[in-house]
């Protein structure tokens, strides 16, 4: 090896310090929240794998960070560099994880879960009467779409929390002060080379096998609107195998389903029925949709996915019923009617929070104070959102004051101002005051 | 750097993009198109018994049998909404407040007409204080003839409101209904039309009913058609489809539409301003033909039309066709050259099957031998539903992203090809073929400054259309690029014999210091002209002219028609407060609440109403934004230079957010003026210590500037940390500032008036009554507001419905500007994007409220850097362009140096190039013009709207029928309401704790001292004691939100109704 001279910076110092906070940085975002639940919790880069589903989901975007503030840290310390010459390609380094995040998004489980409780929020909020939250991306519960690329990276966008722009911040910081220009470079040897290549080779490979699989879904789409019954199946099966986790979606399932009713509609299979599930339900034929899910939840009531259908099935259902709907003198019957439903989604998903809430609503609506307590304090135990558990908390302590309790109430009241300090929630504020 | 050696790959990035998107909206994408309607002898007509801001119109027709197709055309000046037998049929409301251009409407009937009477009815506001009239053209189709109920004088019409809403009357849409009596008066018909709109679709599409016959491929769930057809000599075509499934359509191979023509769920209605403009389709059981423009698709004489239509499951059996299984009916509009139209509808010509084929998109020959379909009665109902590339529910535009590739591939290819002939041909008159390939790479940039002009203009729907996706301009836009590849070869020609040319006079060469001299020369020569001024002042005038244009070009703007838009409500609250201070000498409202927000605006605003009276309370912004523009060019040339600063004070000048808030009585413009102030003082200030006045200047400027606008704070932490930043020197541990006791004393001194003012808001506010969400605090760390502000800059289209003008170029400009900033070794440039960045950050996580406006200060910070990233790119351009196509010449005679020449031609294509992107960026904020000033619109002889909602009118109409005894409940803003009918004794107060006091035992508001009604039962207190209310309403959100909580007792009925305001009355 041989050393290249290069003109240093005028403070020497000056040229570690940026890397350094920068490596520190882009640490300290691994450990920062990436990606907000609507329904509460957070997810750290740690907790997202990088490769789902292929023996190496321990791989993190945690690890990814590590291993980028470990290359900036080294070489900002040691002025080290194996690819000679070649500043741009480290730069590029301090913005890949952020990238491929947003490229690639998330394991398909931990998507479909943020899915499932972003639609729980969105129909909860419609009940709260007031707008508690602004989106970047506006979505409508009947029109969110994740099967697409462009859906997915607007709810990521929408859901990404502080640990991005912090990466940001790692990858300004480091064009900013012109790091590489600055540090002493090494020609490796060709072993070296050949070896770091390699490794970036494959790398990209893993990397490439999720978009590729998605492309090949993209494909089957259309061989499934030309009618190509068997190819499609056959581009779904590489899809599946080079996207392992396509398998816990449940479009994927019904893409395959139309295939395979449309080659065998007399031979019912669940994904078929999962398909004319998705059918009916698109046609506002909830109860039908309901009918054909039933018998696929019978059979795998434990598989996510299916629970994902059912979801959004008896949501819709119970949407489409209006129940909290205009007076409330004139909304018991549609009210009443909706109850049923919701018990059968609380069964079906005990930990739906959609369920819980409206069903709490209900009984408020309906006067029966200590059932919409009861549902309250589940939603508070499932949610830890502050807009739900707040709105949760207003509607416990007007029971409270119809059940006479009005110390609790008062306290929960507080409790519910205490968790909305944006001020939205308008209906605890004006129950505390005392002035309507 | 970076820019720089990479300049001739971005040219041709560029080139390629351009090319691409050009050559994309021009085959892949359907154009708008403007129709003329046919009218059928329909005139315009108008109320003749009241000149209200809405009118009313209603005719009864008689039908013995449901046609087989019904349409209705219509036209109105300016909002409508139609409505059939009481059913709301559409309304152009959400249109025309993205874009008042007037436009004719088409649409589909069939499903809301009965056998029998059938009532047509039309409400129609005027926004322009003009009166409202309609034309309208009902046509029923009966197989081949079509008979047409026209707008005529058996039409009846009324614009006074008690006729159509009676008393005790639930149904507020009863007068469109056959069984409502209306006593009204025959419409006029109006002597001078007001113009004549077109409409964006074929009309022929509807006069034609869907087929009777349907074609099938047996009872199958899944069904394939496919034909081929010709269409040379076609310019356009219309595909209407009607499906029992969902139907996906492939054109040549390519999936292009997906139709499920099933109703769409139904939604719930919602209020809005200018009412039912945002009123969802009723839900409607029956099959939904979707209409497509394919035009783009077809091409020569054998095209594949392919059809998959699937019906899966018992989804036929839920809309009744359980028998029918999948069935289609398309047929297509064709229009040739010469404007003949004819329909392909043969059921000949198509090939069916149960199963689908190899290749049977492409019209396989196997796919051609399918059997002809089977032909079915036609199922269902059907009315048709124009998708203009739409996607929703229903309807998914398909992206053809193979036909996108393999025209960026060619586009690009071409592109690629022609630079590299040119390279070839200009390899011989440079040193080497890098620097013919750099040189050819220039030539592109002309067409794509025109051709981003063009985009800049496509957002105008006034220009005729198709425009500018067309041959014809496509054609110029090739021609520009061969044009200046012969300027290429001409330029490098002359170069290579630049001896011959010397010999000539200087007239095909051009040099930069050439022009200056010619400059400077005339110069002098106008001050020979110009005796009496001063030289110092003529050079100063020939300096700054452009500026001065500038100005007088923005007088008009600004001081046109100022009382054309009444007031709001804001405004109002500083005309009260100003009126407050001249009767009592603080501002306090008619309650008696002091008002402690702009205080030094309403101090002004009072001495400018004592003066000049309360008409001209809009002239001291208008005064304002014009002192604005050349501040800001002065400032601007202090900072960068007079380029960016003549830019950027263009931005500001012809602004349409300056246009807005630079004409009214708030202190908006007063606030952005002063803070530009500041920015300028406080750099001047750190630079030059040692001249202590500027510093105690540039406080007072801050001081005025917050007591003008409190929400200027968001400047403060930028104006520390730039000034921390500037002052920092190699002599003092700490910035500079530190050590000087005259930025301590004026730190003092602002922090003393900033504290107090806070302390006297906070000593004199009322106590508060209870709580709600008005009490927000005003700066709290928030998270809430950052997808506002991130819409309201990059997406506007995406917040108020669209309304607010397109921003996201300048922006980007910003954003670019700031980063470039931070690269370049440029502290002024530096100062300006941290000043920017950092308020703009403020503004972002500190400030809650949420608001255009509140961005509105840093307006002028954001133009400057903006401008100044703009003219960097531009002089990159121009110092690559300069490099490559100037040559070194020494002049005959001279001893210095050569010198680097341009011909004259390249020169000014060079500046012309720039000009339009410049153009652009100043153009696109601007259109629609139609929206744009009122001014411009009247100068042109456009249509324009008012913003506010018009209680002037409501209180005019109250106003005449006033009764000694009377009460007002407003259900809108208080000082709107009090101000135009001069009375408000109660509110509805909904979310208002913050601005309620005690007074007498009575809760009363802030603005006016009205009593507020909390809750029903006040209602229904104050309607026990009194016989005549009038209740003043905004007939929109405010009137939704009251609603939730108040039952209004069906006695009372509206009497009059505006565009944006109504009166309810009981007792009268």
């Amino acid at each position: 090896m041989r050393y290249v001279p290069v003109p240093r910076l005028a403070v020497p110092g000056a040229q570690r310090v940026a890397p350094g906070l920068a490596s520190c940085a882009l640490l300290g975002a691994s450990f920062l929240p990436w990606l907000r639940d609507p329904i509460g919790g957070v997810y750290s880069a740690w907790q997202l794998p990088l490769f789902p589903g292929r023996g190496v989901a321990s791989i993190s975007y945690g690890w990814l960070c590590l291993g980028c503030a470990a290359y900036i840290l080294l070489i900002a310390w040691t002025d080290w560099r194996p690819f000679n010459g070649c500043g741009f390609s480290s730069r590029v380094l301090c913005c890949v994880p952020g990238v491929l995040f947003l490229l690639l998004g998330v394991d398909a489980s931990s998507f479909a879960l943020v899915t499932r409780h972003e639609l729980q929020f969105l129909w909860i909020q419609q009940h709260f009467g007031y707008q508690a939250t602004t989106q970047l991306f506006p979505f409508s519960p009947l029109t969110l779409q994740t099967s697409t690329f462009l859906g997915r990276l607007q709810l990521l966008l929408n859901q990404g929390a502080v640990g991005l722009p912090v990466l940001c911040v790692c990858a300004g910081l480091l064009p900013a002060h012109h790091l590489f220009r600055a540090t002493r470079s090494i020609r490796g040897s060709q072993w070296l080379h050949l070896f770091c290549g390699g490794g970036v080779c494959g790398l990209l490979a893993l990397l490439m096998c999720a978009p590729v699989g998605m492309c090949c879904e993209y494909v089957a789409k259309e061989a499934l609107a030309s009618g190509n019954y068997s190819e499609a199946l056959s581009l779904l099966d590489a899809a599946r195998v080079l996207s392992p986790d396509l398998e816990q979606v449940a479009y994927y399932h019904s893409e395959r389903g139309q295939a395979q009713y449309f080659l065998a509609p007399a031979q019912p299979t669940l994904d078929s029925q999962v398909y004319l599930a998705t059918v009916y339900r698109e046609q506002g034929d909830y109860l039908e949709a309901y009918q054909q899910l039933l018998g696929v939840w019978r059979l795998a009531s434990t598989v996510s996915w299916v629970v994902d259908e059912m979801d959004v099935t008896l949501e819709e259902l119970t949407e489409s019923l209006r129940p909290l709907r205009g007076v409330s003198t004139k909304r018991v019957a549609s009210d009443d009617a909706v109850l049923p439903w919701l018990q059968i989604l609380t069964r079906v998903d005990s930990s739906n929070v959609y369920g819980l809430y409206m069903t709490g609503r209900i009984q408020y609506d309906l006067h029966n104070y200590i059932a919409c307590v009861n549902s309250m304090s589940l939603v508070i135990q499932h949610s830890t959102d502050a807009a739900v558990q707040s709105s949760a908390y207003t509607y416990s302590a007007l029971c409270e004051n119809g059940l006479g309790q009005y110390a609790a109430a008062r306290q929960h009241l507080f409790k519910a101002i205490a968790l909305d300090p944006n001020y939205h929630n308008n209906t605890a504020r004006e129950e505390l005051s005392g002035l309507h | 750097m970076f820019i720089a050696r990479r300049m001739m790959w971005i040219f041709l990035l560029l080139a390629c993009l351009g090319a691409s998107w050009f050559s994309y909206q021009c085959l892949l994408v359907p154009q708008p198109q403007r129709f003329s309607p046919d009218w059928h002898g329909a005139e315009w007509m108008q109320a003749s018994d009241a000149d209200a801001p809405v009118a009313y119109f209603r005719n009864v027709v008689s039908i013995n049998g449901v046609p087989d197709a019904a349409f209705v055309t219509v036209a109105a000046n300016q909002v409508f909404r139609l409505y059939i037998n009481g059913a709301f049929v559409a309304s152009n409301g959400s249109d025309f407040l993205r874009n008042s251009a007037p436009l004719a409407y088409m649409y589909d009937v069939n499903a809301f007409l009965q056998a029998g009477q059938n009532v047509v009815a039309v409400r129609v506001a005027n926004v322009d204080k003009q009166i409202p009239c309609v034309r309208i053209n009902l046509g029923l189709v009966r197989g081949s003839s079509i008979s047409y109920e026209v707008s005529d004088s058996n039409w009846q019409a009324t614009g006074l409101s008690t006729l159509v809403y009676p008393r005790y009357v639930a149904n507020v849409n009863a007068w469109s209904t056959a069984s409502f009596v209306a006593g009204w008066r025959p419409a006029a018909m109006v002597q001078s039309p007001p113009m004549s709109p077109m409409l964006t679709i074929n009309p022929l599409v509807y006069e034609r009913p869907i087929a009777a016959r349907w074609l099938s491929a047996g009872a199958s769930h899944d069904a394939y058609f496919v034909c081929r057809l010709s269409a040379t000599n076609t310019t356009s075509a219309w595909l209407r489809l009607a499906a029992t499934g969902t139907a996906s359509v492939f054109i040549n191979g390519h999936l292009l539409i997906t139709w499920n023509g099933q109703a769409p769920v139904p939604r719930q209605n919602l209020a809005g301003f200018l009412g039912e403009a945002r009123m969802a389709q009723p839900f409607r059981a029956y099959l939904a033909p979707g209409i497509f423009d394919i035009s783009p698709y077809l091409h020569g004489d054998a095209n594949t039309l392919a059809v998959h239509v699937s019906t899966p499951g018992l989804s036929t059996a839920r809309v009744g066709l359980d028998d029918l299984q999948a069935a289609l009916s398309l047929d297509l509009l064709l229009s040739d050259i010469q404007g003949h139209n004819s329909w392909f509808t043969s059921t000949t010509a198509w090939h069916a099957s149960e199963h689908s084929g190899d290749n049977w998109t492409n019209g396989s020959t196997a796919a051609l031998r399918w059997p002809a379909p089977l032909l079915v009665a036609r199922p269902a109902v059907s009315s048709t539903l124009y998708l203009p590339g739409s996607t929703d529910a229903q309807n998914t535009q398909v992206f053809p992203f193979l036909l996108v590739c393999e025209d960026l591939l060619l586009t690009s290819s071409g592109v690629f090809v022609l630079w590299l002939l040119m390279a070839l041909v200009l390899r011989r008159y440079h040193s080497s073929f890098g620097v013919a390939c750099e040189t050819a790479s220039i030539a592109y940039m002309p067409a794509l400054a025109f051709e981003s002009v063009c985009i800049a203009l496509s957002r105008e729907t006034l220009l005729p259309q198709p425009f500018p996706y067309t041959s014809l301009w496509g054609s110029i836009l090739i021609t520009i690029v061969i044009f200046c590849y012969t300027l290429l070869w001409l330029n490098a020609h002359n170069g290579r014999r630049k001896d011959l040319a010397l010999s000539a006079k200087l007239s095909p060469l051009f040099s930069q210091d050439a022009y200056a001299k010619l400059c400077a020369l005339r110069r002098v020569r106008a001050r020979k002209h110009y005796p009496y001024f001063p030289p110092r002042v003529g050079v100063w005038i020939q300096r700054h002219r452009a500026i001065m244009l500038l100005t007088l070009i923005a007088l008009p703007l600004a001081f046109y028609g100022l009382a054309y838009e009444p007031y709001w409500q804001d405004e109002l609250a500083s005309y009260y407060a100003a009126r407050g201070i001249l009767a009592h000498g603080f501002p306090v409202f008619p309650s008696g609440f002091l008002y402690e927000k702009a205080e030094l605006y309403s101090y002004l605003l009072a001495v400018w109403i004592a003066i000049f009276g309360a008409s001209g309370a809009r002239y001291i912004s208008a005064i304002e934004y014009i002192v604005s523009i050349p501040l800001l060019y002065f400032v601007g040339c202090y900072f960068f230079n007079r380029r960016v600063a003549l830019l950027a004070a263009a931005m500001l000048a012809l602004s349409p957010a300056s246009l807005v808030w630079g004409r009214q009585v708030r202190m908006y413009e007063q606030a952005q003026v002063l803070t530009l102030l500041v920015l300028y003082l406080f750099y001047r200030a750190v630079r030059e210590q040692r001249r202590v006045r500027l510093l105690y200047l540039a406080t007072f400027c801050l001081i005025i500037d917050y007591l003008s606008h409190e929400e200027i704070f968001i400047i403060l932490p930028a104006l520390v940390i730039c000034l921390l930043l500037l002052s920092r020197d190699g002599r003092h541990r700490f910035p500079a500032v530190f050590y000087q006791k005259h930025w301590w004393y004026a730190l003092i001194v602002a922090s003393t008036c900033i504290v107090i003012q806070l302390l006297l808001t906070r000593l004199t506010h009322p106590p508060v009554l209870g709580t709600d969400s008005s009490e927000r605090p005003f700066v709290q760390l928030s998270i809430d507001n950052v997808p506002f502000y991130l819409q309201l800059l990059f997406s506007p289209s995406t917040l108020a419905g669209g309304t607010l003008p397109l921003i996201t170029l300048n922006s980007v400009l910003a954003l670019v500007g700031c980063v470039y900033a931070v690269y370049e070794n440029n502290v002024r440039a530096r100062y300006c994007a941290l000043f920017l960045g950092l308020s703009f950050l403020t503004l972002l996580l500190v400030f809650t409220m949420r608001a255009d406006r509140y961005f509105y200060p840093l307006l002028p910070a954001y133009y400057l850097v903006g401008s100044y990233a703009l003219l960097r790119m531009l002089d990159a351009i121009w110092t690559f362009a300069r490099a490559r196509l100037g040559q070194q010449i020494r002049l005959r005679g001279a001893c210095a140096a050569p010198d680097t020449y341009l011909s004259w031609h390249t020169h000014w294509i060079a500046k012309g190039s720039g000009l339009l992107i410049c153009a652009c960026v100043l153009l696109v904020p601007m259109l629609p013009i139609s929206n744009y000033s009122p001014f411009i619109d009247r100068l042109l002889g456009y249509a324009y709207h008012r913003h506010y909602p018009d209680y002037d009118a409501a209180g005019q109409y109250m106003q005449q029928h006033w009764q000694k005894g009377d009460i007002v409940i407003s259900v809108a803003p208080d000082f709107s309401v009090y101000y135009y009918t001069g009375h408000v004794n109660y509110f509805f107060s909904l979310d208002r704790t913050l601005f309620l006091f005690e007074r007498n035992g009575h809760i009363v508001d802030t603005s006016i001292g009205a009593t507020a009604l909390l809750n029903q039962q006040d209602l229904l207190s104050v309607l026990a004691t009194h016989t005549r209310v009038w209740i003043v309403s905004d007939n929109a959100q405010y009137q939704a939100q009251v609603a939730k909580r108040f039952t209004f007792p069906p006695d009372f009925h509206i009497v009059f109704e505006g565009y944006g305001s109504a009166l309810y009355l009981r007792g009268g």
